[in-house]
């Protein structure tokens, strides 16, 4: 494949830095691994968890289907404000704070 | 970027080729007739080769996945049009073919 891959055409949230990703797990409210799983159980997952959280709790998810980045986000709507850390190795992470 | 949505009432088979981006299990357990399975982490590696028809439609489980799929193919197609189905399979109320894996 030389064009754009599966990352190139995922409209995901804008990212995080490494450093801040890193901090910002320490302090989550929940973190949900969720690698190897795919559409739509993520998203369900992410829209019960948001719905537990007290405002301006973060929820992480952490996946490795690029979809998710932003299919995640986009089910949990205005109920959580959303940011995503690539690891550059095919991990993500979404973060998502309840607003 | 967005990517044309098609209701699963709307998909011709005798004229599109249906992309079922889901895994081969739930493919085997049933399909829309004529769908042909290409799993998404499959779909990254013949997207570049495969020849496409003129009209494709991607589904998936529940609509969204098959939104970046759709992209992915539309990125690589030159003069196709590419379609998600919307609501994805758990929409589709058309027959369903079974096979084996």
């Amino acid at each position: 494949m030389t064009g754009p891959s599966l990352d190139d055409v995922t409209d995901s949230p804008d990212e995080l830095d490494d450093e801040t990703a890193t901090q910002l797990v320490k302090e989550a409210a929940e973190v949900q691994d969720m690698t190897g799983e795919v559409c739509p159980y993520p998203q369900v997952e992410a829209k019960k968890a948001v719905q537990q959280l007290d405002e301006g709790a973060l929820l992480v998810q952490e996946t490795d289907h690029v979809p998710s980045t932003e299919n995640v986000p986009r089910a949990v709507g205005d109920d959580a404000e959303a940011k995503v850390w690539r690891s550059g190795n095919g991990l993500y992470r979404i973060y998502l704070w309840k607003q | 970027m967005t990517v044309e949505q098609i209701d699963p009432t709307d998909v011709d088979t005798e004229i599109a080729d249906v992309i079922d981006i889901r895994d081969e299990d739930s493919f085997a357990e049933g399909h829309i007739p004529g769908a042909e399975n290409v799993p998404l982490d499959n779909l990254e590696e013949v997207v570049d080769e495969r020849e496409w028809n003129d009209e494709v439609v991607v589904a998936c489980y529940v609509g969204q996945t098959s939104q970046q799929a759709a992209r992915l193919i539309d990125a690589y197609a030159d003069d196709v049009i590419v379609a998600s189905m919307s609501g994805g399979y758990k929409k589709w109320d058309g027959p369903l073919r079974q096979s084996n894996k």
